[in-house]
């Protein structure tokens, strides 16, 4: 008994060590290390899923749509589960071999991320179909859905919309947000608002089974990040003037910008030659995109914002402004205007002799030697000055990407120049009086120039969006215009439009060809020197309607194609058709007879 | 008058602590094995498991009220019945793991190995029970060693070393708790773990020197020099076996080191090692919260509601839960030893005493192994493991403890 009580004694003593040993043991896994090995865990079994949101849809300014998605379906690998010896699998569903999966597999490598990649864009519901049915055999291949861009566009628009690409390694880099072949704005409002656009992405948490097989239930949500989709951005784009526009310009280059005088809202923009977004969506993107490069025409570039003309004579009008303003002219100061101006030892012509002229037979007529002698007695500073006021060498700050800013040559600039500047030439000053010099604008400026005098002195920021809509509560935001009041004598604008309504319906006007019984259209005709020697000079028009309450600023540049009475105002005359809903009955202009301006 | 003294003690005789932590760890088991089948096909394991139980306790109930001569009628026959299954095994099993142990009737399978824990714990009891017999004259050693060698040679063909192991155990139980010289008990059973230890960690080894020396010292009361004696023999030996396999191939070395240290063991038992030991350890302090573990809903472990079923509630219950399955299965084994030893039928005595070695041989095999401290062996936890053979076999070994304490409230 004694021995038995010993023993008994001695086995429950060996039992509690063990127990002891256990009880540190778990003390250690559990209590020290539990934190530890709690990540390690979870890093292996539950795995992040990107959600990608609907990117927002885009409409024109009467809510018609213009681009929207439809789903496509993308083949993913993760490398972590996908087994190699199941690729024949693959590649049986895929009508190829082993061999052309692992070719996918590597031709994509470079878009790897998170140990998953998208080895086949676009597939067809057959295939993904497949693909379920084998899921259990294809550890490691997932179809994900993701958003194609889709458009339903009578007109182009390409340099408004814009084309949407794979995010490249480079901008990767700055852009923590995208992951290797997410989408991104590369060009238009698709660029310009890619923030509201693209939306929010989500992550979803799922559990992967230590076999690999992925469950959606685990974790029922709890730390998911909700998906937000894209916002829809509304166009104050107007898809009949916009159209027509676009065949106006048909065949030639150059661009033209309607904007609404009263709020800055872009009515068409356009700029030819342009491209078929959908050529750049999708699959063939390198090839087509590549070709698009290497055309002489450059159809990517945006000239509506991005090339730079010489003014020529549109650029009158603001000299008149000017003088007007600054007090050294008024409605009835004449020069003398003998066909030319001769001054230092050099001629500085006209394109006739007008006799006396003031100010509004002057922009009628378009005589250079009235703002020869306008831009001499204005002089360097006050003719920066009124320059710059109307946003010359500056971007307008349109809603488009790439914008250039034009040239305008300020005070800064000449004194760099010249050192002072009374060493500046005297020629210099009377080249800049009509338009021509170092003096270069952007059609958009042009646009906005002639929209401010429309409105009587109010420089609205041009915008192409006039409202965003956030899908999600069905609430359209407008987007608040910026403006800023010139606080222009009204008397001068009177003279103004006075003077440009003559331009285009009294005869003797560079423009009066294009007259339209019923509308007081107010224009300015403009021909700037090439680039190019050779080359034929830009046609330019720039103008407004109706003269009271203007509804709609226009400027038109044709490249290379002469007089801006010839080809540019034609062109206006036909929008402003299209705008006012004017069916035209009589002749149509003959353009052999145009004025030089 | 006899069932009024039954009712009266009901509560004694049921053993409240004993019964309470069974119970407990049957509820563990039932909980970790539909947790770990939540996210499969099929529950039907869960469903035979809870057969099982019910079954299991059907046989507690009627082996606790059975009477001494039925168990030991039974004995030869189950012996004789076990022996012809573990050569039917070998010739009509399964093969599952590399091991044939398994035979299928329909839907159900029978591990014959598991009834041969039974068998030998019942026959070696009964013939120790004899009067006359003695593990002291080498007839009766030799005897009582035939019992045991029968089994473990149709065990080690299945290959089934694991289970092979706890049956020597249970011959070195019958002579722990028999007269034998308790000096080279202890030695024999200290030596794999010295072994092991030494294989592990210089520290490992010295702190299980210690305790082994500690223990020594307390069963030899003041003769010193036999302990020390013991003492120098055990660790000579366990240098003797570190030295010798110094001087093995290099490759034989690996695999026991690999057997040694499962992070080391080959691919797929590692892995198993290691995915276990991370559900264990992230498991925390309170666990990752019922049917949320990701180890186990997401199946990292393999063999998860048999052999590694104690990483379940580990997972999903933390330091908490896994505290309480030990503190349940010290109670329990304390219990049956207690019991085991206030029992004066030989017969009865022998069994409990038996099945305590052979609970704690799974206790701690199993958990050990779950936590990564002991090499990898298919040892069931006794009713938490999924797998109805053992379970039966422990519901009948229960039954005895609480027949023998149901006959000691009926002496008094």
């Amino acid at each position: 008994m004694e021995k038995h009580k010993l023993k008994s004694g001695l086995f429950v003593f060996i039992v509690s060590l063990f127990s002891l040993v256990f009880v540190l043991r778990l003390a250690y896994l559990q209590i020290l290390k539990g934190s530890v090995y709690k990540i390690k865990s979870e890093t292996q079994a539950i795995k992040a899923q990107i959600v990608y949101p609907f990117r927002g849809n885009i409409y024109d300014r009467d809510d018609n749509l213009l681009v929207y998605n439809v789903p496509s379906y993308s083949l993913q690998v993760s490398f972590e589960n996908f087994r190699m010896d199941r690729a024949w699998l693959l590649g049986k569903i895929l009508n190829t071999d082993s061999l052309g999966v692992y070719n996918l597999i590597l031709q994509n490598i470079l878009n790897y991320h998170y140990g998953e990649v998208k080895i086949l864009r676009d597939l067809d519901i057959e295939t993904v179909q497949k693909i379920y049915e084998h899921s259990h055999l294809l550890p490691g291949v997932d179809v994900v859905v993701e958003s194609k861009r889709m458009y339903n566009l009578d007109s182009k628009m390409s340099h408004i919309i814009g084309y949407i690409q794979e995010i490249s390694p480079e901008e990767i880099k700055s852009e923590s947000y995208y992951n290797l072949g997410d989408y991104i704005g590369k060009s238009g409002v698709e660029k310009y608002y890619e923030m509201e656009l693209r939306g929010q992405k989500g992550k979803r948490f799922v559990g992967i089974f230590g076999s690999g097989d992925k469950t959606e239930k685990f974790n029922e949500g709890r730390s998911d990040v909700p998906v937000k989709n894209g916002d829809d951005l509304i166009l104050s784009i107007d898809l009949k003037l916009q159209s027509k526009a676009e065949k106006l310009l048909e065949g030639k280059r150059g661009a033209i910008v309607a904007i609404d005088p009263n709020n800055g809202e872009v009515l068409a923009l356009v700029s030819k030659p342009d491209y078929d977004i959908s050529t750049l969506s999708g699959k063939n993107f390198s090839k087509n995109y590549t070709l698009l490069l290497m055309d002489k025409d450059k159809p990517l570039l945006n000239r509506a914002i991005q090339s730079r003309y010489p003014p020529g004579s549109t650029w009158k009008p603001l000299m008149a402004i000017a003088g007007l303003e600054e007090g050294i002219i008024n409605e009835n100061t004449t020069f003398f205007c003998g066909g030319q101006l001769i001054f230092g030892d050099r001629p500085f012509g006209c394109h006739g002799a007008h006799g006396n002229v003031n100010v509004t037979k002057a922009i009628q007529a378009s005589c250079n030697v009235f703002f020869y002698h306008l831009a001499l007695k204005l002089n360097l500073e006050r003719l920066s000055k009124w320059g710059l006021d109307f946003g010359f060498g500056q971007k307008t700050g349109i809603d488009l990407p790439f914008e250039n800013a034009g040239v305008f040559p300020t005070l800064t600039y000449l004194k760099k120049k010249f050192g002072t500047l009374d060493k500046a030439p005297k020629g210099l000053l009377l080249n800049y009086g009509i338009g021509q010099g170092e003096i270069a604008v952007t059609p958009i400026q042009m646009a906005v120039y002639v929209a401010t005098i429309a409105n009587g002195g109010t420089i609205y920021t041009p915008h192409v969006v006039k409202a965003i809509k956030n899908s999600l509560l069905n609430q359209t935001t407008l987007l608040k215009v910026e403006k800023r009041k010139l606080g222009l004598n009204p008397k001068t604008i009177e003279i103004l439009k006075k003077s440009m309504f003559d331009v285009v319906n009294t005869p003797g006007g560079t423009a009066y060809g294009i007259k339209i019984p019923n509308l007081d259209v107010c224009g300015k005709t403009g021909t700037a020197q090439a680039s190019q020697p050779g080359q034929r000079d830009h046609s330019w028009f720039i103008c407004f309607a109706p003269k009271d309450n203007p509804k709609i600023a226009i400027s038109v540049i044709v490249e290379n194609a002469g007089f801006g009475a010839a080809v540019a105002a034609p062109i206006a005359r036909e929008l402003l058709l299209e705008f006012f809903n004017i069916k035209e009955q009589i002749t149509r202009v003959d353009t052999l007879k145009v004025l030089p301006d | 008058m006899k069932t009024n003294i039954r009712t009266k003690n009901l509560t004694k005789i049921l053993d409240l602590k004993l019964l309470g932590s069974v119970l407990f760890l049957i509820l563990v088991g039932i909980y970790s094995i539909y947790s770990s089948l939540l996210n499969s096909e099929t529950l039907i394991q869960f469903q035979k498991h809870l057969g099982y139980v019910i079954l299991g306790i059907i046989i507690t109930i009627v082996v606790t009220f059975s009477s001494e001569n039925w168990i030991r009628s039974i004995t030869f026959p189950l012996y004789i019945v076990t022996v012809i299954l573990l050569i039917a095994v070998l010739i009509f099993g399964v093969k599952i793991n590399g091991t044939v142990g398994w035979l299928k009737f329909g839907g159900y399978s029978l591990q014959p190995v598991e009834l041969a824990k039974l068998a030998v714990i019942l026959t070696s009891s009964a013939f120790l029970s004899i009067p006359g017999v003695s593990v002291k004259n080498i007839r009766g050693l030799g005897f009582l060693f035939i019992i045991f060698l029968i089994p473990i040679i149709f065990i080690v063909l299945q290959p089934d070393f694991g289970s092979a192991i706890i049956i020597l155990t249970l011959f070195w139980s019958i002579l722990y708790w028999s007269d034998f010289n308790l000096n080279f008990l202890v030695g024999i059973l200290a030596l794999p773990f010295l072994l092991l230890f030494y294989l592990k960690g210089l520290v490992e080894f010295i702190v299980v020197v210690a305790i082994f020396s500690g223990i020594i010292f307390y069963i030899n009361k003041n003769k010193i020099l036999t302990s020390l004696i013991t003492i120098v023999i055990v660790v000579g030996l366990a240098f003797a076996i570190k030295d010798t396999i110094n001087h093995l191939h290099e490759h034989q070395q690996a695999r026991i080191k690999a057997f040694v240290n499962p992070e080391f063991a080959p691919l797929k038992q590692s892995y198993n090692v290691i995915q276990s030991i991370l559900a264990v350890g992230s498991g925390g302090i309170i666990g990752k919260g019922p049917f949320s573990g990701t180890q186990t809903q997401l199946k990292y472990v393999y063999a998860q509601p048999s052999d590694f079923v104690f990483s379940i509630p580990a997972e999903e219950f933390g330091f908490v839960g896994s505290i309480s399955i030990l503190i349940a299965f010290t109670i329990f084994i304390t219990r049956v030893i207690k019991i085991g030893t206030e029992t004066n039928s030989p017969f009865l005595k022998h069994i409990i005493l038996s099945y305590g070695t052979l609970l704690f041989v799974h206790f701690v095999q199993n958990i050990g192994m779950a936590i990564g401290l002991l090499p990898v062996m298919g040892i069931p936890l006794p009713f938490v493991s999924s797998g109805g053979s053992f379970f039966l076999v422990n519901s009948f070994l229960l039954g005895v403890v609480l027949n023998a304490n149901r006959r000691k409230f009926q002496v008094y």
